[in-house]
């Protein structure tokens, strides 16, 4: 019938009128995020507090963005002394995640991670206390 | 008709703010409106539901500079939108609420709105033209040819009504369908062209193409800014009132009511309901493309519009009074 379409769209939309709103009010209410969600990397941890990493630089090796950096401890190579996510170069690709033998990494949903400074966007995962940023630069140049 | 005195001051102001008023809550209930038709809110975060959005919008209407193009008419450009607010606004003269309760009740109301509505092409005509601006040139001319070419069928389909009732007072119009079906019942063809060509006429989507966004930056008014945006823009939602008042009134019995008492209210709840329909189909369709539309004008509403004229007359010959 001439004008089925016309009729269909309206009945579409009027069902969206009915229906409540899916506009998620960022800033005022936390947004439901699946768990799968990719919005920082973060480092799984034994019960004692020592992370899972063994510093085995497959992650630093397979990075396509030279995210990772990691220094291993001159003593002891299978304890990481530093691990430090540039985030502000992952695109957050899941690479590391899938290559990490000892499956040390993961994505959580935390993405409130916006700075005013460029060297804020280095985090140490280790200890997980901010980086300084120095020596990044020299290798990558940024 | 009234004296000069302190009525006639009464209705000028009332009507004015009628004018401002549908203008200011139309902006924001289109917003709100369409909005929720698509999922989303709307304004919310000024005020209750975002109501003072309402005030903020005009101050900011009122304060911003008022730029003028150097390659423009100054004359015309300043003038042009008076060319569109003042038939707007005249033409509400002609309204009526209720036998007895109407500015000027005329003999000839109906033929007055469209008389009124006729000029406003000219206006958009100036409009794009003064600004020496082709998206404006171009966005005018097309509301200039289609509102011409879409008044046609417009006043084809009243025509029935009038044909029916034998009067183009509009009291006599909403009376008639007090005591029988309203008109939309008894000729629903000229009740959809009408509709088809009110939409047109006030430049509301499908038929928007005079400020087709996409194509044209924001059609004629492109370089307006300040109070003759405003100006404009007030234009506009007038003659979507007056749309949803033309409809009311001639197809949907106006102040009538099925066995309930006549009052404004009925009519003001079905102009309120006609507006948000015009918003429904604004969220709902896309753009017509400029040829189609002239095509459905000249090609389809018309002849249909001629034809109804002729079932209409053919009706009231055959069929008894009371019933047609």
């Amino acid at each position: 019938m001439f004008g089925q379409g016309l009729l269909k769209g309206l009945g579409i939309t009027f069902q969206r009128l009915i229906r409540p709103t899916e506009t998620q009010l960022y800033p005022f209410e936390q947004p439901s995020l699946p768990e799968t969600s990719r919005m920082f990397l973060a480092m799984y941890h034994d019960q004692d507090g020592a992370p899972l990493c063994k510093a085995c630089m497959t992650c630093q090796t397979g990075c396509p963005d030279h995210v990772i950096r990691i220094e291993k401890n001159k003593d002891d190579p299978r304890v990481p002394l530093t691990f430090a996510v540039n985030s502000g170069r992952c695109t957050f690709c899941g690479i590391c995640v899938e290559l990490c033998p000892f499956s040390a990494l993961h994505f959580t949903g935390d993405f409130e991670r916006a700075t005013f400074d460029k060297a804020d966007l280095i985090y140490r995962l280790v200890d997980d206390s901010r980086a300084t940023g120095q020596g990044e630069g020299e290798r990558h140049g940024c | 008709m009234n004296s000069l005195g302190w009525n006639t001051v009464l209705w000028l102001v009332g009507l004015f703010a009628l004018m401002a008023l549908t203008a200011l809550i139309g902006v924001y209930w289109e917003r709100k409106v369409i909005g929720h038709f698509q999922a989303r809110r709307g304004p919310l975060h000024h005020g209750w539901h975002g109501l003072l959005q309402l005030p903020a919008d005009m101050v900011k209407m009122i304060s911003k500079e008022d730029v003028v193009p150097d390659a423009a008419d100054p004359m015309l450009f300043q003038l042009a939108p008076m060319f569109v607010a003042v038939p707007a606004f005249a033409a509400l003269a002609a309204m009526t609420f209720m036998p007895g309760f109407a500015f000027v009740d005329m003999r000839h109301g109906l033929f007055f709105i469209f008389a009124m509505q006729t000029v406003m092409p000219v206006g958009f005509a100036l409009i794009g033209w003064s600004c020496d601006n082709k998206y404006t040139l171009l966005g005018g001319l097309r509301a200039a040819a289609q509102l011409i070419s879409y008044e046609i069928p417009m006043l084809l389909a009243a025509m029935g009504v009038v044909m029916s009732v034998g009067s183009m007072r509009l009291t006599d119009i909403a009376q008639a369908q007090a005591n029988g079906p309203w008109f939309i019942i008894r000729q629903p063809i000229g009740f959809a062209i009408f509709c088809i060509a009110v939409l047109a006429e006030i430049n509301r989507t499908p038929f928007d193409m005079p400020e087709a966004e996409s194509e044209l930056v924001g059609g004629y008014h492109t370089e307006y800014s300040s109070m003759k945006f405003a100006i404009v823009q007030l234009a506009e939602y007038t003659a979507l009132l007056m749309g949803s008042y033309l409809i009311a009134t001639l197809f949907l019995g106006g102040w009538n009511m099925p066995l309930l008492s006549a009052s404004p209210i009925w009519l003001f709840i079905k102009v309120v309901l006609l507006m948000t329909s015009t918003m429904w189909f604004r969220a709902t369709f896309p753009r017509l493309r400029v040829d189609t539309l002239m095509e459905m004008s000249w090609k389809i509403l018309i002849p249909v519009g001629l034809a109804n004229i002729m079932l209409v007359a053919t009706l009231i010959l055959v069929l008894p009074k009371r019933w047609f």
